[in-house]
């Protein structure tokens, strides 16, 4: 679960400790991988909000992927009997922002077929064709013997068609670009967790009070969950919305690392304001009373793939604000 | 054993029930706060997986309380008698029998049933386990959809087997999932004390959790019934008195809502399973 920050400019391992001490630990196994769009120490923030875990390592995975209008980017993925079509939208190749909604189903997921039937948004049904040359992947660094990716390249024939709610984006295909990746005599050691090493010296930066502020609302088949942490110089903000709707689900989520001013809280806890950028708008406002009755107000929204305008305030939030010394 | 504490807050790993939504997050100590005053006012409460009248009636004896022993500790859930040719089964939640997947622990160092379970009482005895298993995807995979188990238990002290002592529900699979249950249960964490049995009655089907869509396996099935940690392996009953599926968890920020598995061809070779155990 511990991703090494890579590219995010904030102290990610942190983060991402942080992350994990807030969200708790992820658990089940869900062949949904974290969306690769999304920067890599985000992933296991992500994934722990989603009650993903990472993919297990002896089962194969069909992907292919679709471009769409209006910058909508699509992957389909089928997974032990797992379809998911995740429709995505950055703010740019390197941004640290984006939207992702996944749309998921139980279908057919073999090796040569993925057939998945989304109620109201689409329907895919295609079979693998492969072509090209089969890519062996590099071993990774902590594995002993074989520790390979066969990688098949080929290409998924038949219908794909989606058009989202509202038909927020249309895609009518008959084939696409994928491959599938099945896993070669994996013997690979469990990386050391962080418990594991020898004690080290902390700088006092690694002490930067941390501010974490949480708000969530939870209906018997959905969900709503705002984070905000503060580390440092900058924030990262990251809502989910996932929602069970008779044959399938459909799980959204928003990020954005943005300067720290955009969540600023008072020295009391009492009241602390959050204005991430895109793709979130708004202001969403905390305030507690001194008897400890808190409210969180304001016109923060999250502009998920075919939910534009998603609020993320309202009554109905249960809300925390948390702060180091 | 009566110190032992839900199996669902006990186990480092676990999530089912109450420590379920940990998994999501630790909201903290809220109380639950209703968006709508329409939605308050029939949201599932406390009072609503209400008390039997006495756990030992002829209707409510087939359920009771499994202790168990595990290697972390003492534990307690919820288990249903089922009839079967050998009147010993037992169906549970997998999670009180074994940890998910390959390298899961069995949690049988000791395991008992104790239907009728009322106040500290065994009006019909105990009946300790001989066999235990649990569907074969939750052995090899885990995931909550596949969280059934089963065990076979060995006579009481005075030698009765199960079902001929306190009876036996009946038990289907591969049904629609659309179905009114009644949910029954031992909860043993706040507000309740897992002292008698409690019934959630003809709550109809909501829909399936989000989350069930995630993970391989038939979809799992959600109701409005308020359980805390110990209802896990509580029965599901359809029809009057036929097994359909078991409480399996719920989230720590909605306890109004209990998801519990779709009884698929895999629990069908699961009891086929135990139903051989001579």
């Amino acid at each position: 679960m511990s991703d090494r920050a890579t590219r995010v400019g904030v102290c990610c391992g942190l983060l991402v400790a942080v992350a994990l001490a807030v969200c708790g630990p992820a658990e089940g196994m869900s062949p949904i991988t974290v969306p690769a769009g999304i920067p890599a120490p985000l992933r296991s923030v992500i994934a722990a909000r989603l009650h993903a875990s990472p993919p297990h390592r002896s089962v194969w995975v069909s992907r292919f992927e679709v471009k769409a209008k209006a910058g909508y980017h699509l992957v389909v993925t089928g997974l032990r009997g797992v379809v998911a079509i995740e429709v995505s939208k950055a703010a740019g190749r390197k941004a640290r922002r984006g939207a992702i909604t996944t749309y998921v189903a139980h279908g057919t997921a073999t090796t040569n077929r993925i057939s998945a039937s989304f109620p109201g948004v689409g329907k895919i049904s295609v079979r693998f064709r492969p072509s090209g040359r089969v890519v062996k992947s590099r071993p990774g660094r902590r594995c002993r013997g074989a520790d390979r990716y066969t990688i098949r390249p080929g290409v998924f024939v038949g219908r794909i068609r989606f058009t989202g709610e509202n038909r927020y984006v249309q895609v009518r295909a008959k084939r696409a670009k994928g491959q599938i990746r099945r896993p070669r005599r994996l013997r690979c050691a469990s990386q050391p967790g962080a418990g594991a090493r020898s004690s080290r010296a902390m700088k006092d930066s690694q002490f930067a009070s941390p501010g974490v502020l949480e708000a969530g609302w939870r209906e018997p088949l959905a969900a709503t969950e705002l984070l905000a942490l503060r580390l440092g110089a900058r924030i990262l903000c990251f809502a989910s919305r996932e929602e069970s709707l008779g044959s399938m689900a459909e799980i959204r989520y928003a990020f954005a690392v943005a300067p720290a001013r955009s969540f600023t809280q008072n020295e009391a806890l009492t009241a602390a304001k959050l204005k991430p950028p895109w793709p979130f708008a708004g202001t969403g406002r905390y305030t507690a009373s001194p008897q400890g009755v808190r409210s969180w107000g304001g016109d923060l929204r999250a502009s998920f793939p075919g939910a534009p305008g998603f609020p993320l305030t309202g009554p109905e939030f249960r809300v925390r604000l948390a702060s180091g010394f | 054993m009566r110190q032992a504490k839900p199996v669902d807050t006990l186990l480092p790993r676990r999530l089912q029930v109450t420590s379920h939504g940990s998994r999501v997050r630790a909201v903290g100590n809220h109380s639950r706060v209703g968006s709508a005053s329409a939605s308050v006012a029939s949201m599932p409460v406390a009072a609503d997986f209400e008390p039997v009248a006495d756990p030992a009636a002829p209707e409510y004896r087939q359920n009771g309380v499994v202790f168990i022993l595990t290697p972390f500790g003492p534990g307690r859930c919820s288990g249903t008698a089922v009839n079967s040719p050998n009147y010993s089964v037992v169906f549970t939640a997998a999670h009180c029998i074994r940890e998910p997947g390959r390298q899961g622990e069995w949690l049988d160092l000791a395991w008992v049933f104790v239907p009728g379970y009322r106040y500290g009482q065994r009006p019909y005895g105990v009946f300790p386990a001989r066999w235990v298993d649990t569907t074969k995807r939750w052995r090899t995979i885990g995931g909550e959809n596949s969280d059934v188990g089963a065990a076979v238990v060995r006579p009481n002290a005075r030698g009765r087997l199960l079902t001929k002592t306190v009876g036996g529900t009946g038990i289907a699979w591969s049904l629609p999932a659309r179905q009114s249950f009644d949910v029954h249960g031992y909860p043993a964490e706040a507000p309740f004390n897992g002292e008698t049995q409690r019934v959630c009655r003809q709550r109809p089907f909501l829909g399936h959790d989000a989350f069930s869509f995630l993970i391989p396996g038939p979809l799992n099935l959600a109701v409005d019934c308020f359980v805390t940690g110990g209802a896990s392996g509580g029965g599901w009953t359809i029809k009057g008195n036929v097994l359909n599926s078991v409480t399996n968890y719920g989230y720590e920020d909605d306890k109004a809502t209990d998801f519990g598995a779709y009884f698929g061809k895999e629990v069908g070779r699961l009891f086929h399973r135990a139903a051989r155990i001579g």
